[in-house]
């Protein structure tokens, strides 16, 4: 046994089968389902299964959604004397419904390697999407579109016990050899092994034929060489391995486009490569990307996107085709870095002396002021850059959601925000009956609720309950007092309560906590400036002053809730831009399940962080999530993962 | 969006006297206010503070201060050392918009020594909805270099709101 196959083996010992608790907050929206049990159909070794062939499409065993199943495949001649010990059950099909964002997960009994399964992802027409090919003893792949879908466990090699999971996706994916992995076709990088000083294996030498070797004549120790699979697989060498190796997905699963053929063949050709002890080590050729980098001269300052994962969700969406209502000062449309990022809103100020711009409530959401003097604090213009400036055009800063639209809708004036105000505004951003007499063309998605105070009015939870009924996210701020009592709107059911973190990721000293919170995000500290950056650890955004009496636009870093509010706002903003479906409900399960979050100070939620810190990669990837979310093994007394005395004892 | 008027100092030297720092002044006395900013966001200035800025490096020290949220930071606007100086007036930090300070008076009075200003020191009414954004409002005015040696800030209504030394 090679020693690398020895370490595979050991790695299993420590595996569990242990039921996994369902975590779910106190307050979590509504249950969520706990996945149900199955078992294979055709699952010989089991003598209390009815034998039902699962082994192709048209035979497909259908699943309910989330789902653990318990399972058994192999090649013909291997495993237990049983039903299909002859002609070998090679493959199981399964048909189930998925959403965006689920994770099927793959654990065998097997070591990954002499027993060796693999997991596939096709449509009902058998057309594999999807593959997970390593030689792992964990396979995983993630969901990318809503639909129905063939899930495939394949046996590979041996044969194998298994456990099927389908359910919500939830920390990193196990890492494995997966066909939708961008990587080159028809290459392998490839490190031989060790060989005394002067000789070659019969592969080595062929590779060295190939030019992979070239001027390496006299190099004392053996380093990563290219190989071409294609070129390798006419040498005769490499045809005693090509004897061992699998045609492809088992079951002859083929994708449909030729690129991806080429790339599934390659994924075989590496595990056979694996197998050859001239190979100490072998892997894809992968192509990597540059995490986009925006060009606005002063995004280096914005140490609160990386803080929240931002780059790497800009590599998935920027937020096109989704509106985000900002419920606030209103706008200041002049400002360079907003331009072409709004859509109409309105100004629901009804009191014209709050208003401040000679009438009621009006089409124009322009900030007029939001003090007595008639001066203005330009709140909302700040907030709006967070949620969506314009980004790489090579000018000021950069948005979270800069794909996206912002709906200005005016509720500060020069005395306060009212409650009245804000309902209209957010009934009007959710396209309800209001009291401006219209609504707009498209509702908005998701609203940004930067303002807040005590107490509340008991008729208003109805409004917000309406308006998530639209299917509306709510985010507002939890509020800068640094007490646990509530703030209005964040503390209403179904509003997204946001706390602020410094630099550090700790608690700004100025955010309010309390178990009504609901996740934090950055809202800075200016009285800091951890990173020496020349500049105060605030939130980076446009800004407008009138301080000395004219009006100038420019960039400022600030501070508080309010700036907290839109990073988790953005985060929405760009999951409803993968997920355009995707609900407040779910928005909240998702938050309840920790798919969005870092998880910050006490172990799951507590009061100073709720649910942690919002981490936009995540959030992107975990949108449109499954049906439930995390899952509960009812019984798995089936599968047995042999750790009994330290062996393992998967079908030979 | 101009909220001051002229910002030039019409000096009453007739009624003050072109006086030095410790010259006590016999008789109540006003001095020409004059408004050079009034902001929410002045950086550095989390407590409340009253200062008196007759040093033309100080003041660009200050200034550069007040301003360092800002990507570019406006030039300090000119003023005539030493013969006036700069009031700095702030309220601290603050939990929300809503608070600010701007001149409720043109004049300042000085009476045995003791500048006297008043100022609209404006605080959302309780259990307000506000903006949450930290705030550190200040204000500064210029006004002629009299000889006060001590500075008291008053509100509308006269309560004392903040005191110093110069």
């Amino acid at each position: 046994m090679r020693a690398n196959l020895l370490k595979y083996a050991l790695l299993t010992l420590g595996l569990t089968s242990l039921p996994l608790q369902a975590s779910i907050g106190d307050d979590a929206p509504s249950p969520v389902p706990a996945a149900e049990a199955a078992m294979d159909s055709d699952d010989g070794g089991n003598p209390d299964a009815i034998y039902i062939p699962n082994d192709t499409p048209t035979t497909a065993q259908t699943l309910p959604n989330p789902v653990v199943v318990n399972g058994y495949v192999h090649q013909p001649g291997t495993g237990p004397e049983d039903q299909s010990h002859a002609s070998g059950d090679i493959v199981d099909v399964y048909q189930v419904r998925l959403r965006a964002g689920q994770r099927v997960t793959l654990t065998m009994a097997g070591d990954g390697v002499q027993a060796d399964l693999d997991l596939g992802l096709a449509d009902l027409d058998g057309n594999l999407l999807d593959a997970s090919a390593g030689q792992m003893r964990v396979e995983s792949l993630t969901v990318k579109q809503d639909g129905d879908y063939l899930a495939l466990v394949g046996a590979n090699r041996g044969a194998s016990r298994y456990e099927l999971r389908i359910d919500q996706a939830q920390g990193r994916a196990a890492p494995s050899l997966r066909l939708s992995d961008r990587f080159v076709a028809g290459e392998a990088i490839v490190r031989f092994s060790e060989r005394a000083a002067g000789t070659r294996s019969v592969l080595q030498t062929q590779a060295g034929i190939m030019g992979a070797l070239e001027g390496r004549e006299n190099e004392p120790r053996q380093r990563n060489a290219l190989l071409n699979l294609a070129g390798l697989r006419q040498i005769e060498g490499y045809r005693t391995l090509a004897s061992i190796e699998s045609p492809g997905f088992p079951g002859g699963f083929q994708p449909p486009e030729p690129v991806a053929r080429d790339k599934l063949a390659t994924l075989y050709q590496l595990k056979t490569l694996a197998l050859d002890p001239e190979v100490e080590l072998a892997g894809l050729n992968y192509i990597r990307q540059i995490l986009f980098t925006p060009n606005d001269p002063h995004y280096p300052l914005q140490w609160h996107y990386p803080q929240i994962s931002l780059p790497q969700a800009w590599d998935v969406t920027t937020g096109a085709n989704v509106i985000v209502a900002v419920v606030d000062t209103g706008l200041v449309f002049s400002h360079p870095d907003l331009q072409g990022q709004w859509v109409a809103g309105y100004d629901f100020i009804k009191d014209p002396v709050n208003a401040g711009d000679g009438d009621g409530i009006d089409p124009n959401p322009e900030d007029v002021g939001d003090n007595p003097d008639g001066g203005s604090s330009f709140h909302g213009t700040h907030v709006s850059g967070t949620l969506a400036a314009a980004t790489n055009n090579a000018v000021g800063v950069a948005g979270i959601a800069f794909g996206a639209k912002i709906m200005p809708l005016r509720v500060c004036g020069r005395t306060n925000c009212t409650d009245y105000d804000i309902e209209q505004a957010i009934r009007f951003a959710a396209g309800l009956a209001n009291d401006s007499g219209t609504t707009p063309p498209r509702r908005a998605d998701v609203i940004n609720l930067s303002i807040g105070g005590p107490g509340f009015t008991p008729g208003s939870q109805a409004v917000y309950d309406q308006v998530r009924a639209a299917g509306v996210i709510m985010v507002a701020a939890a509020g800068n007092d640094g007490v646990s009592e509530m703030n209005y709107p964040a503390a209403f059911a179904g509003v997204i309560a946001v706390g602020a973190v410094d630099i550090n990721k700790a608690l700004a000293p100025y955010s309010n906590f309390g178990s009504w919170v609901s996740v934090v995000a950055p809202g800075g500290n200016t009285g800091q400036d951890v990173n020496g950056d020349g500049k105060p650890d605030g939130v980076l955004s446009t800004a407008t002053s009138d301080g000395s009496g004219a009006l100038v636009n420019g960039y400022a870093v600030w501070q508080g809730t309010s700036m907290a509010t839109p990073h988790v706002a953005g985060v929405a903003t760009l999951m409803k831009a993968v997920a355009p479906s995707l609900t407040p409900q779910r928005f909240a399960e998702l938050l309840t399940s920790g798919a969005l979050t870092d998880d910050l100070g006490a172990s799951g939620k507590d009061d100073q962080f709720g649910y942690g810190l919002i981490n936009a990669r995540k959030a992107v990837t975990a949108v449109g999530g499954g049906s439930g979310g995390a899952s509960r093994v009812i019984d798995s007394s089936l599968l047995n993962f042999g750790i009994n005395a330290g062996i393992m004892t998967s079908a030979p | 969006m101009s909220r001051f008027s002229g910002m030039g100092v019409i000096l009453v030297l007739a009624l003050v006297g072109y006086a030095q720092p410790g010259d006590p002044v016999a008789a109540p006395a006003n001095l020409p206010l004059a408004a050079l900013q009034s902001q929410d966001q002045c950086g550095g200035l989390s407590r409340p503070t009253v200062r008196w800025i007759v040093d033309p490096g100080e003041w660009r020290t200050v200034y550069a201060q007040l301003h360092n949220q800002w990507m570019t930071p406006p030039p300090p606007p000119a003023v005539d050392f030493p013969r006036e100086g700069v009031l700095l007036i702030a309220m601290g930090q603050q939990s929300s918009s809503g608070y600010g300070l701007t001149l409720a008076d043109e004049r300042a009075t000085v009476r045995d020594g003791v500048l006297t200003v008043r100022v609209n020191w404006r605080e959302p009414a309780p259990g307000r909805r506000l903006a949450q954004v930290i705030t550190q409002p200040c204000l500064l005015a210029t006004l002629p270099n009299a000889g006060f040696t001590r500075i008291q800030i008053v509100d509308r209504q006269g309560r004392l709101r903040l005191e110093g030394k110069r």
